[in-house]
């Protein structure tokens, strides 16, 4: 059973998927320009606060419809407006890399940035420690922070070490604690605002639950959702804090529930009305386009900073006690979500050993509608990050943010990531460190040690390392002559050399440009420095190490491609010896020049990965075990930030094939990678399980997230008796050491139905990576990539 | 000697289809067995005709790069979308391996009872979570009972549920061969007018009719199956005469009505079979069909 949204909400999600892409919240955008100049003389965090404060107090108050209160005027500018505001954001931006660096630190990419100022930047992708948030409430957060001021104001001896920007650790705190107090009573102010419009237009109890939350802890479930509400609103809409983990949702808004029906002040109905205008809202303030589509129109215009990117909600999972995490709030959660199916929350349900059989069908039935709603595996989840690093009990609130990445909630800051091409270093084992696109014409690629000390340049493009991409030319060491190489052991401890070489020289880079950050940032506070475990404790930001855990999400790219092109080395080199190391290096370089059909013939009848067949699976194990340890090597205590595994390619599996020569699994020079865990595009024939079955042979507990992306035929799992079919593979799936599965049930034909008349489709939701998007909202090409994967028919 | 000749048995497939979840309960594997002695007029699986193994050929998929024939000894052709002079070919499978769209495929490849195992095995797990196993499909896998009866005590042996998809026109020894290996029986009733399933099957139903009684009296846990088609079997009265024939025996669970559909078409194509286009019933019919059938206390699909 599914309880239906109301009439009003029906009418407003109506209302806002026919809305104009153009609508702009064009009172951040005044009051962010007039405060740039107001508090232009104070320092870094204060003036931070005080923007957040200017634009906070001058907003238009709108409460909304629904019972949870709070939007924001939105309208669609002039074409001169818009010509002034994007003049003052290329003002912004319109600087040097090098300079955009020390302003705002590294993996930022452009088009995130450009709707907010230098100096009031916050990128999001994370999750607050929202449990304390609620049962503080703002004051008592505003309260610790204070104090810690007052502490430090008092005591004039403390902190006397000079830090890296020139200024005392005390002074650093000082700065960043009083930019803190200043954006609480910012949040403050505005929430009582709403409080007195709610008053003054008789909404008596919406009015009683937005001054309790004014300061106070939230008491009931509904100034709960309201309190994050407001919260999201002021940090993704105003601070462009994106990208946001709700948590484990279900657990933290528990016992609020339970006492609130208890009373008798809440009914099962009235929750699951609050979860859907709670979610809703979350769709509402989003921009509407495809931020991976980067060449359409509704990309390139935006003048926002609230991206269209989901935030994530985690449910299930096992407790720190062992014991189950469903409860009748699980339930509720997935009810919302299926009668929206809207992008947003992005549900990730928490598989664990037991779990509620029940639930889980109720889950697959939820994604057999296309309910934004995946699963992943505590089995492999757990000890991966245990195995990273992440300690009890806190492991077991993990979660994931956009694009699947994982986090330890409330314990670490937003997003620094890189994609490992794993086929760069397969190509570079090839050539001895040579680049065959550019290759050059000396041995200028020495052999270079990795671990080289870190005054050396790192050979990274800075562009690169700002966001995380390898899109340059690399050269990497000069490994085993493919002349000499005998066996395919031989190969692949060159492929580990180029590897561990490859996550050096990114190491490298990093600590480079984490050094030029602290030389700016010791002292800047972003929004979320506010709700975070140890940042205010400390007073300490939480790039620079105010919370437990500092992490670099680092997402081995093009899995399947690797696997095919290893298995195809060992078969053409070492079992057919149809050619050696060298001549096949040779007619790569070439990109098979008048082998055409080599290539051909490679791609089609060389086995591939995603058949379930042992001889091509075990590279699964072999590539994941090199990865591993060069993320290992490049680890350690001397590092703040550690490197944490995953497979996760999000959309740039074109992107990055793009810089990848011809590779001996037939692909040629430029074709995609292969993207996230599945097998090469098309290649996976032999039905789904073998598929799944190939997947799972991945060692999983040594990799933290990204997904695996299935499409469904309807008729597979049509009927109770194809919800039951569903069901069982997907936990088998699980049980097999399968670590994540996201589904979308469709078939080619409506897609390319949806491609020609789109007014049709309008609400049609698919999973694209890590986010889900409406289909006809997508670019052309990823709509094509959607339509192009393989088909589970049966 | 005789052992050893058994041990050695092969079935003869075209094609194996692993997560199958229409072809008995849960998720299964689908072991598709070459040769049938039925020649339904709106066969699906046309390349089962033939017990012999036979190169189909998939002209839309074919890019005509003619490297099928550079490679044939026996100057087999392609011209205007089909394959000329078949009649020639030794079956050496060269032209398989030389074409890189997937036009030509090789039906008939045969394996042992083990090695068949060892693909089951693989999804053992899903098996068991969805209560499925492996079904014996066709074409007419009783044609190959000896192999299927070794089959099915193998996979019995290793914990494999297992079912028979047969249109059970065979001696009744062979079902006696294999039952006692075979948890359920997929049986087609395809018309219930002898002389209507004559005209379109090519063969009379009364054996098959006498073989399902057989299996009902034994009391054989049974899914009767049924390809409707608009114009040849979608009428009340042949459901009538069905309902009537199934009476009550209790081991009769499902009864499943399978509305037409073309796929056959390109496969009957591509082995050179002329296979005439029906219609599938009206939604309507196919609901009117099925209301029949509700008073039992069976599934009625």
């Amino acid at each position: 059973m599914v309880r239906e949204m109301s009439p009003s909400l029906r009418a407003r999600v109506e209302k806002w998927l026919d809305r104009d892409y153009r609508e702009t919240f064009m009172e951040r955008i005044q009051y962010l320009f007039e405060a740039e100049k107001l508090y232009e003389k104070e320092g870094y965090s204060v003036r931070y606060g005080h923007t957040l404060e200017h634009i906070l107090k001058n907003i238009t108050v709108v409460l909304g419809e629904g019972p949870i209160a709070g939007e924001v005027r939105m309208r669609i500018p002039t074409k001169e407006e818009e010509q002034e505001i994007l003049a003052v954001y290329k003002g912004w931006w319109d600087i040097p890399t090098e300079e955009r660096q020390k302003q705002i630190l590294f993996y930022f990419s452009e088009g995130w940035l450009k709707c907010r100022p230098p100096y009031f930047v916050s990128f999001g992708h994370l999750a607050m420690d929202w449990e304390t948030i609620l049962n503080s409430g703002i004051g008592g957060l505003r309260e610790r922070a204070a104090r810690r001021l007052e502490a430090l104001l008092q005591d004039e001896s403390c902190g006397a070490h000079m830090a890296e920007n020139g200024k005392s650790d005390r002074e650093n705190q000082i700065e960043f604690l009083r930019g803190a107090v200043i954006c609480y009573d910012a949040i403050s102010l505005y929430i009582r605002r709403m409080a007195e419009e709610a008053k003054r237009q008789g909404r008596d109890t919406q009015a009683a639950d937005l001054a309790q939350i004014t300061e106070g802890p939230a008491e009931t479930f509904a100034q709960a959702l309201q309190l994050l509400w407001i919260l999201t609103l002021i940090l993704q809409k105003v601070c462009g804090c994106g990208v946001l983990n709700f948590s484990r949702m279900d657990q933290y808004l528990l016992n609020r529930y339970q006492a609130d029906v208890k009373k008798g002040i809440l009914t099962e109905d009235e929750a699951v009305e609050l979860l859907q205008e709670f979610y809703f809202h979350n769709n509402e303030i989003m921009v509407q386009t495809d931020h991976m589509s980067q060449e359409i129109e509704t990309t390139r215009y935006t003048l926002e900073v609230a991206y269209d990117d989901p935030n994530y909600l985690i449910l299930a999972g096992k407790l720190s006690d062992g014991s189950t995490g469903v409860n009748e709030l699980s339930f509720l959660m997935v009810e919302a979500a299926r009668a929206l199916r809207l992008r947003n929350p992005f549900l990730v349900v928490r598989y664990h050993e037991g779990i509620s059989e029940k639930f889980w069908s109720y889950c697959c039935d939820a994604m057999r509608e296309n309910t934004t709603l995946v699963f992943y595996n505590d089995e492999t989840m757990i000890p991966a990050l245990k195995y990273w690093g992440a300690e009890e009990p806190e492991v077991y609130d993990y979660g994931f943010y956009g694009c699947n990445d994982p986090i330890i909630s409330g314990l670490e800051g937003g997003l620094r990531q890189v994609w490992v091409n794993l086929m760069k270093p397969l190509e570079l084992a090839l050539h001895q460190g040579n680049y065959p696109l550019e290759p050059l014409d000396e041995k200028i690629v020495e052999e270079t040690e990795a671990g080289a000390p870190l005054d050396q340049e790192c050979q990274f493009d800075i562009d690169d390392r700002m966001t995380g991409l390898m899109t340059g030319p690399y050269y990497g060491v000069k490994t085993k002559a493919p002349e000499e190489m005998t066996s395919m052991e031989d190969f692949l401890e060159a492929y580990r050399q180029q590897m561990i070489y490859l996550m050096a020289e990114f190491r490298r880079g990093f600590e480079q440009d984490f050094a030029v950050e602290r030389t700016v940032s010791l002292d800047r506070i972003r929004i979320e420095d506010c709700f975070l475990q140890g940042t205010i404790e400390q007073g300490v930001t939480w790039t620079e190490g105010g919370t437990k855990y500092h992490k670099i999400v680092t997402q081995g790219s093009g899995l399947a491609t690797a696997i095919d092109a290893l298995y195809a080395i060992e078969q053409i080199c070492f079992v057919k010896k149809e050619m050696t190391v060298a001549q096949l290096a040779e007619l790569l370089r070439k990109d098979y020049a008048g082998e055409e059909k080599l290539s051909l013939r490679w791609k089609n009848k060389l086995k591939k990965f995603g058949n379930d067949i042992d001889e091509v699976d075990k590279y699964a194990k072999i590539v994941t075990d090199i990865f591993v340890q060069a993320v290992e090597e490049n680890n350690g205590g001397q590092y703040l930030y550690q490197m944490w595994p995953t497979y996760s390619t999000d959309r740039d599996f074109t992107t990055m094939g793009g810089f990848v020569g011809a590779t001996p699994d037939g692909r040629r020079a430029g074709e995609q990678l292969s993207e996230n865990q599945s097998p090469t595009n098309g290649r996976d024939l032999s039905g789904l399980t073998a598929m799944l079955n190939s997947v799972s042979k991945v060692p999983f507990d040594r990799i933290t997230g990204g997904p695996l992306n299935l499409r469904l035929h309807p008729s597979a799992v049509e009927g109770d008796d194809g919800l039951a079919v569903m069901s069982a593979l997907f936990r088998t799936y699980m049980k097999k050491g399968g670590m994540q599965l996201q589904v979308n049930v469709v078939d080619a034909k409506t897609l390319k139905e949806a491609q020609i008349t789109p007014e049709k489709y309008r609400s049609l939701c698919v999973r694209v990576t890590g986010y889900s998007a409406f289909f006809v909202e997508m670019g052309r090409k990823a709509q094509d990539e959607l339509i192009a994967r393989t088909e589970h028919l049966v | 000697m005789r052992m050893e000749a058994e041990k050695m048995r092969k079935g003869r497939l075209f094609n194996i289809q692993r997560f199958s979840v229409h072809d008995g309960p849960g998720i299964r594997t689908t072991l598709f067995f070459k040769g049938c002695n039925l020649r339904c007029r709106w066969c699906h699986n046309p390349e089962s005709y033939l017990p012999e193994p036979q190169i189909q050929y998939f002209a839309e998929k074919c890019v005509g790069c003619g490297e099928c024939m550079a490679v044939c000894g026996q100057g087999i052709r392609i011209e205007n979308g089909s394959r000329v002079g078949t009649e020639r070919c030794i079956l050496c499978r060269s032209c398989e391996d030389a074409c890189m769209s997937g036009a030509l495929k090789f039906a008939g490849e045969e394996y042992t009872a083990g090695e068949l195992v060892e693909v089951a095995l693989r999804d053992r797990d899903y098996y068991a979570s969805s209560g499925g196993g492996v079904t014996a499909s066709g074409g007419e896998p009783l044609l190959q009972y000896h192999f299927v009866r070794e089959l099915f005590a193998a996979l019995k042996e290793a914990g494999i549920s297992t079912a028979l998809d047969t249109a059970g026109n065979v001696e009744p020894g062979r079902f006696r061969e294999v039952l006692p290996f075979t948890d359920l029986v997929l049986l087609d009733l395809k018309i219930m007018d002898e002389e209507l399933h004559k005209k379109y099957t090519g063969v009379s139903n009364r054996r098959i009719l006498e073989n399902a009684r057989m299996l009902m009296e034994l009391g054989q846990r049974m899914q009767i199956r049924v390809p409707v088609i608009a114009g040849v079997n979608d009428t009340m009265e042949n459901a009538r005469a069905l309902r009537n024939f199934i009476g009550d025996y209790g081991c009769v669970e499902e009864v499943r009505f399978l509305p037409y559909h073309d796929m056959g078409l390109t496969k009957a194509d591509s082995v050179n079979v002329k296979m005439e286009r029906f219609a599938p019933p009206s939604q309507e019919r196919l609901e009117k069909i099925r209301e029949l059938f509700a008073d039992r206390n069976r599934k009625v699909k």
